[in-house]
């Protein structure tokens, strides 16, 4: 059964239902909070309120204890469960219901069109049609006619006025955003000395042309549980500026590249199946600024297939825009005015997916009892593979002691001596050359012992393992992993920031990726980010998403287009976070 | 003792109302060995195996096949016949295919006419972990002595020419029991070529090979 509040003090009803023969269509709103304005302005009085609380509460949507009505009921508004309906005037529908198109849920600002004219007038006829320059239909705008009042366009851009007095008009037409040329001054469009003879039908037509924005450009949200992935390195321009918004073009001047890797400074988005994300939608203006022509964009995912637009329609010139994932792919979202490309960014869609990482302690005769911060890791790990879709369920399986084991012992002191630092790459043959066998062992009798537990925590069957290790005489290097795919890890350095990055470094290595200079690794990376390595890298300014990295001298293992890159030797470690769009498709997602 | 009984309420609870077709619950077994004794542990494995199916999300499913591995030593025959059954309800989805074989190779279940139809063959995968769902179908069928399995497996082996996704194919290979196994990874024992360590080349593949035959003595 439809459930319908109504009260005799508001202009509105709200309901339930889809649609109903009382009323105009539902109020689209932008955010919650603006139904929330809604609300208050139109269902404050104190009977009303009083109303609304009984039937809210009668319904089951409200608790009259510790919670304001119109903040649940504009949630629901906002998610479209509940409708907020303007209602109809008796004396509009109940003539015609049935047949009059759909008004405006907005309230006109104009006055309603006057009575019908008296008998001894002289009658007349007229219709105003409102179209764009295209010819296309424009709906609500605003029409008035003098005398015979105001009315607001229907879907077919008509504004019938009916029966009126013959006589002499002047009509205008009017929408927010619009124009009576195609670039032109926003204004509305008005014919002075329209005549509108007895007995006759006038039809009138005006021109509201929408007006756009020049440019349309992403950035990421400065929160980071609003997003996953956020790339502006990979399509980065050449030259600086080189962004298709930079500098601004006029509107027409864009197209959305065929080729997603062209280098115009458009940024890649990654997005779950099922989840949304959020970004930054600014818009530009290459001559005189024009916010309510932002309205007339519209946005588009191509294919559609692959992800939704959360957010319809943006007023401001910086706003929040969100999408949805729906399915596995690639895609671009497209910003459109007036037929033409205004913006873009692209977007790699995944199904998120879960990888259970068991970490744990070896403890030996040369290595003892590491501490480590279990949710530190965690957090550092989510906030890096998030960007690949990738969260990592992590279980401390604490110490492994494999202290007295006398062949483990004997491969230790084989592989560096008791006052030589583990792995130094130095002397001949280099403790260095002997890291696979004494990692292979540590490994070896790690696993055998943890597959003799017989009380938890259980090693899990299928999880990548991350070891620490950290011998007392110190370590030349901060992790490793047997090989590249391998699913062990291993961290030589006590508990700290760096170490934790560390440890996300090498699980990289365990989900295939490579160092920057690793020449198998040359798919994992844009061309132009990985011919920056071994060169300067320059200062870059902090982004939304990312801190500012400091100018630093060449490394073969830091490329200048992206230096913080995870896969690279940024030294800055605990900064060392960033995965690209190359990196997000080449990680194993098993 | 039953599940209710043997388990915290705080434990019985979560497990008996997870939404098990949300990918949130994903990690639902993760919690549980942090909340729970060993014993609970597996009751809960049992408990969650009658709530699945055909509805249950994938990753839900890869989280539960690969804790039936994980507890497979202390599950009883019922247990093991529950979490046939759960097999046989729930969805096979090749994108957790590692955890799904891995439960059934652990547990020995013998599903093979319910995958006969289910499983599409593909050969094109490098890595064991990237979209290589037929090489776990082999692995499971290999599990059970099947003879066919074993030869498609040696067939990949030998068409693999890159040392290091080699070492990979044949680490995953390391961790399925049976002499046939044993005498495919020999194949190996002297093979030169090398893996990719992350700066320079790894361990031979040979040292390699002797190290997981050795383990598979102990």
């Amino acid at each position: 059964m439809a459930r319908i509040f109504r009260s005799p003090h508001s202009p509105y009803l709200i309901t339930d239902q889809a649609e109903n023969k009382a009323a105009y269509a539902p109020h689209s709103f932008q955010d919650r909070g603006e139904a929330l304005r809604m609300l208050r302005a139109h269902f404050s009085d104190p009977a009303t309120l009083s109303s609304l609380r009984r039937w809210a509460h009668d319904i089951g949507l409200f608790k009259p204890t510790g919670s304001d009505v119109f903040e649940v009921l504009a949630t629901m508004l906002f998610a479209r469960r509940l409708k907020l309906m303007r209602l109809i005037p008796q004396s509009h529908y109940a003539a015609d219901a049935e047949s009059k198109p759909d008004k405006p849920d907005i309230e006109p600002d104009k006055p309603k069109p006057k009575p019908k004219p008296k008998k001894e007038e002289k009658i007349a006829e007229l219709v105003v049609i409102v179209k764009d320059c295209d010819g296309n239909p424009v709906q609500y705008a605003s029409v008035s006619a003098g005398a015979a009042g105001g009315m607001s366009t229907d879907e077919n851009g008509v504004a019938d006025f009916g029966q009126v007095t013959a006589g002499t008009y002047t009509i205008t037409a009017e929408k927010e955003g619009h124009s009576p040329e195609r670039s032109g001054d926003i204004e509305a469009d008005e014919k002075t000395d329209v005549s509108v003879p007895e007995g006759s039908r006038t039809v009138v037509n005006l021109i509201q042309h929408p007006q756009c924005a020049s440019v349309s450009f992403f950035e990421g949200p400065t929160s980071r549980p609003l997003y996953f992935g956020f790339d502006h390195k990979t399509d980065m321009p050449e030259t600086d500026p080189g962004h298709y918004w930079k500098p601004c073009p006029a509107h027409g001047d864009l197209t959305l590249p065929g080729n997603k890797l062209t280098r115009d400074g458009a940024r890649w988005v990654s997005v779950a199946v099922g989840k949304e994300v959020q970004l930054e939608i600014n818009f530009d203006f290459k001559d005189d600024e024009c916010i309510p022509c932002i309205s007339n964009s519209t946005f588009e995912v191509v294919p559609s297939s692959v992800a939704t637009v959360v957010t319809p329609k943006v007023s401001a010139k910086k706003a929040v825009f969100k999408i949805k994932g729906a399915a596995p792919g690639e895609a671009s979202l497209k910003v459109i005015c007036d037929g033409k490309d205004i913006g873009w960014f692209h977007i790699w869609c995944q199904h998120e997916v879960t990888l259970k990482l068991d970490v744990a302690c070896i403890v030996t005769d040369r290595a003892p009892a590491a501490t480590y911060n279990m949710g530190a890791l965690r957090t550092h790990f989510e906030d890096i593979y998030r960007q690949a879709l990738i969260k990592v369920d992590m279980l401390d399986l604490g110490q492994i002691d494999l202290t007295g084991n006398f062949i483990l012992s004997a491969i230790e002191s084989s592989g560096y001596p008791t006052t030589g630092v583990f792995l130094d790459k130095s002397g001949s043959p280099s403790a260095y050359d002997s890291k696979g066998t004494v990692i292979a062992a540590l490994d070896g009798f790690a696993s055998l012992s943890l597959a003799l537990r017989t009380s938890a925590p259980l090693a899990r069957a299928g999880a990548y393992r991350l070891y620490w290790y950290v011998p007392t005489v110190g370590c030349s290097i901060l992790g490793t992993v047997p090989n590249i795919g391998s699913n062990r890890s291993f961290s030589f350095k006590p508990d700290s920031a760096t170490a934790r990055n560390s440890c996300a470094h090498e699980f990289g290595h365990c989900l295939n990726l490579r160092h920057p200079s690793d020449s198998s690794g040359s798919s994992q990376f844009a061309g132009h980010i990985l011919s920056s390595r071994n060169a300067a890298s320059p200062a870059y300014a902090a982004t939304n998403t990312e801190p500012s990295s400091t100018a630093r001298g060449a490394n073969g293992n830091v490329m200048a287009d992206d230096p913080t890159n995870l896969m690279g030797y940024w030294r800055d470690r605990p900064n060392r976070k960033r995965l690209r769009y190359h990196q997000w498709k080449a990680a194993s997602r098993s | 003792m039953a599940f209710v009984d043997d388990c915290p309420p705080i434990v019985v609870e979560r497990v008996m109302r997870e939404d098990l077709a949300d990918s949130e619950s994903s990690e639902l077994f993760s919690w549980i060995a942090g909340n729970a004794s060993l014993d609970c542990q597996v009751k809960a494995l049992i408990a969650v195996a009658d709530r699945l199916d055909k509805n249950s999300h994938p990753q839900v499913i890869g989280d539960f096949t690969s804790s039936v591995a994980t507890y497979a030593r202390f599950l009883t025959p019922l247990g093991v016949e529950q979490i046939k059954s759960a097999y046989l309800r729930v969805r096979y989805d090749e994108t957790v295919a590692a955890q799904y074989f891995l439960g059934l190779r652990a547990t020995k279940i013998d599903i093979r006419p319910h995958l006969e139809r289910r499983v599409e063959v593909d050969w094109s995968f490098e890595h064991p972990r990237q979209n290589a769902a037929t090489w776990h179908y082999y692995l499971y069928l290999a599990s059970l002595e099947d003879p066919a399995a074993i030869e498609a497996l040696g067939e990949k082996l030998a068409g693999t020419k890159n040392g290091n996704d080699l070492t990979n194919l044949l680490q995953s290979l390391s961790e399925v029991e049976g002499e046939n196994v044993t005498s495919l990874l020999r194949a190996y024992e002297n093979d030169m070529r090398r893996a990719d360590g992350t700066e320079a080349p790894g361990m031979p593949i040979s040292e390699n090979v002797k190290l997981w035959l050795s383990m598979r003595e102990q």
